[in-house]
């Protein structure tokens, strides 16, 4: 045991060496760079007693509106999708061979990283909210989809089986038997993958899929620190309140 | 309870009605054009690009790897302020709590966006960006599983006269070392994934690569891209697992 | 099949029934039997000894893997997906869990035995024609809990869910009822009321009724027939009255324990 602990660590450390002489990083190399993050930082907030640029205001409210614009959306629209996964990616529902098909694809399209879908979706759908909604709208549909099915396969079966001794059909116990039991479950799921989207949401604009991170890359092209700053805390603000929100209502719910 | 329900429904709709009214693009998609880039991307992959993706993969994964450790490491202290059952004050771990919460709450692309416009583009900042990005979500876990810790055993150890950190040394830290690691291991299946998107803003990793070829419109070397991304994230995901498997 | 009762025919007949499960183990053999239309049947044996496996033959919860198995006349083995659904929308069937769906009202779950007579899209919108209502509504009265209708499952007593069950499989219209250890979650008052409310209804309603029972005093005290099952073989099959020591012995293995009984209510 102390052999193999001592294996592990030394393994971790090959690493991270190889790591750190891939990425040029070093402790020095950082205590060298030290000072001009804290620059960067400081740049953000206005200095000599200059105000907060207030004239971008407008345009920082109409994106950040169409930041939850894109995540309400995306989150509602990508679990609606999700609802009838547990049919073919649960093994209370499905098939072995379906089963083992639909939990392949759902995989899939998890893996997929949601900014590379942005990029994409913008790249072919142009610039815009739309690229941003389709790529949360996939992602929520992964997340939600999967941790329903693994709901769904630890369900009380008896009803299932009393409705299938009625002659309901596989559909009737599904529906009657299987999402009642589920139902604040996969609330619960939405709600989660709406907060995720949210943060998402907020910087979707970087690769041009609409919402603040719009503001973000133009005033941080155009050199305007403050208002980087500006738009940094806003979001930061407002994304932070609707996730507490979020997860205290979720706590409520199960 | 039945007037609830309407009520909820009508804002639930309502709500979509108006976010789904904020989700124009200038043009309409053209679905011939989608299909064709599909074809180009994919049917058939270019592989002779492989290689430099390849490249850029190793890049991603070692930013992830070294951002992981540093944020498990940096993680430790915030994990013991914000645990309720190590507390003196009541309030730390409120305190505590609150920040690993705003930590964990602020986008890493932000993050990597600030340390290249401070330390340059590169993979330096991407390492910088999930260090920091990854104390939130660790050092929560952390908290939690420090939290679980068998009171009876802490005041056995008290008993004999143990210190505090001997008390933490002894009683602490061997029960919840298997836990920690899986954690950090868990965030490191997360980081990889992150990892791959940072070069997307200059913070290095195979997203440089697709940030590149997207502006050239390029379709079928990000093909190739998006497919080694793909597969390295499915593969670091079943070995992350089966190594958690393990420690558990 | 025709939705009456056949007069003067067997309801269920089994011909040389078997049932080997896929890990190999043979729940049922070789069992032939017949029941007729109102009989109250109690099926009684060791667990494990196939007591589950045999009702659960008749809506085929469980399909035979030999033998030929008719119900009202028609055979079950080999039936396809719609026929079994004829089938099973005529026989009631209740769990020793109760089995309700735990979130819904109690009349929700009572509807839950008509969805065999409701098309797929009705049950996506909820839409349940106004007579299986009327039904569902009869069926609550007639097992005494209408002032439930509107409650949710998970706030009744075990015995109060055991009614709703019933008061589910009574809304189909069976013309067979199967109970799996119906009371053995229940405490014995209940118990007993249960099996004397079952008792009524079948005799009310000229149901065939076929009930597993772990306790031999039951078996006895509520039914006019008993079923003895050892190890998947058939092995007592005759009135309740007049059961000897030796009939119990012999399906038992073993003499009779007081755990074997569960007592009587007073």
């Amino acid at each position: 045991m102390k052999g193999r602990g001592w294996l592990t660590a030394a393994i971790v450390a090959g690493v991270l060496y190889w790591s750190a002489l891939g990425t040029g990083f070093s402790l020095p190399e950082l205590s060298e760079n030290l000072p001009a993050i804290g620059e960067f930082f400081r740049k953000l907030f206005p200095s000599d007693g200059k105000p907060w640029p207030t004239d971008a205001l407008p345009e920082i409210t109409k994106r950040l509106i169409e930041t939850f614009r894109i995540a309400i959306s995306a989150s509602l629209f990508g679990s609606l999708l999700a609802l009838p996964l547990p049919l073919i990616a649960s093994r209370t529902l499905a098939g072995k061979t379906l089963y083992t098909f639909g939990r392949a694809v759902l995989n899939l399209v998890r893996s997929v990283p949601d900014l590379v879908l942005a990029t994409l979706l913008a790249a072919s759908f142009g610039i815009g909210p739309m690229a941003g909604f389709l790529a949360l709208l996939v992602f929520s549909f992964g997340v939600v989809g999967k941790l329903l099915c693994d709901s769904v396969e630890t369900i009380d079966p008896g009803p299932m089986e009393a409705i299938a001794a009625a002659g309901g059909t596989r559909f009737q116990q599904a529906f009657c038997a299987v999402f009642p039991q589920v139902g604040p479950d996969f609330l619960a799921y939405t709600l989660y993958s709406f907060e995720i989207n949210v943060r998402a949401a907020s910087v979707l604009g970087v690769v041009g899929a609409g919402g603040i991170g719009m503001v973000l890359q133009s005033s941080l092209s155009l050199m305007k620190y403050t208002q980087v700053g500006l738009v940094i805390l806003i979001t930061f603000g407002v994304v932070f309140l609707i996730d507490s929100f979020s997860t205290w209502l979720r706590g409520r719910l199960v | 309870m039945r007037a609830w329900r309407v009520f909820y429904t009508l804002l639930v709709v309502a709500l979509v009605g108006w976010s789904l009214g904020g989700i124009q693009n200038s043009a309409p998609p053209n679905t011939k054009e989608i299909g064709e880039i599909i074809r180009q991307m994919f049917f058939p992959p270019k592989l002779s690009y492989l290689p430099d993706v390849l490249t850029g993969i190793r890049e991603s994964i070692q930013i992830a790897a070294l951002g992981t450790a540093i944020a498990a490491v940096l993680a430790l202290p915030f994990g013991v302020l914000a645990a309720r059952n190590l507390a003196r004050l009541a309030a730390l771990p409120f305190v505590g709590k609150l920040l690993l919460n705003a930590i964990r709450t602020f986008p890493e692309i932000l993050l990597a966006i600030a340390f290249i416009k401070s330390v340059g583009p590169g993979p330096f900042a991407g390492v910088l960006a999930i260090a920091i990005h990854s104390i939130g979500m660790i050092g929560k876990l952390y908290a939690e599983r420090i939290e679980t810790v068998d009171k009876g055993a802490l005041e056995a150890l008290a008993a004999t006269g143990a210190s505090q950190l001997e008390i933490f040394r002894n009683g602490i830290v061997p029960e919840v070392l298997p836990d920690f690691l899986s954690f950090a291991l868990y965030r490191f299946d997360l980081n990889v994934r992150s990892a791959s998107v940072l070069g997307l803003v200059g913070a290095g990793g195979v997203g440089t690569l697709l940030q590149i070829q997207r502006l050239g419109g390029n379709w079928p070397e990000i093909g190739v891209i998006v497919i080694a991304i793909v597969v390295t994230v499915l593969l670091v995901d079943f070995f992350s697992a089966k190594l958690r498997a393990k420690l558990a | 099949m025709s939705d009456a009762v056949r007069v003067g025919e067997p309801l269920v007949v089994f011909k040389d029934v078997g049932v080997t499960y896929p890990n190999g183990h043979q729940a049922l053999k070789n069992v032939s039997l017949s029941f007729a239309p109102g009989e109250f049947v109690a099926v009684v044996g060791l667990s494990g000894a196939g007591k589950s496996t045999l009702i659960r033959c008749i809506n085929r919860l469980v399909t035979p893997t030999t033998g030929s198995l008719q119900v009202n006349g028609v055979e079950l083995v080999g039936l396809d997906d719609a026929g079994l659904r004829r089938v099973r929308s005529r026989v009631g069937m209740i769990f020793q869990n109760y089995n309700l769906v735990r979130r819904k009202s109690v009349l929700k779950n009572v509807l839950d035995g008509r969805l065999a007579h409701l098309p797929t899209w009705k049950t996506l919108l909820g839409l349940y024609p106004k007579e299986d209502i009327a039904l569902a509504k009869a069926s609550l009265a007639r097992v005494g809990i209408s002032e439930k209708e509107s409650v949710r499952a998970d706030q009744l007593s075990g015995g109060q869910q055991q009614r709703v069950a019933i008061a589910r499989a009574l809304s189909q219209q069976p013309m067979i009822l199967l109970a799996d250890e119906p009371v053995a979650s229940l405490d014995p008052p209940t118990a007993h009321q249960v099996m004397r409310d079952l008792r009524n209804l079948a005799r009310e309603e000229n149901l065939l009724t076929l009930i597993n029972l772990h306790f031999i005093d039951m078996a006895q005290e509520y039914a006019d027939r008993v079923i003895g099952l050892r190890a998947g073989e058939l092995v007592y099959d005759g009135p309740a009255k007049g059961m000897e020591e030796a009939d119990f012995e012999r399906i038992y293995n073993r003499k009779i324990r007081p755990d074997d009984l569960r007592g009587a209510v007073e």
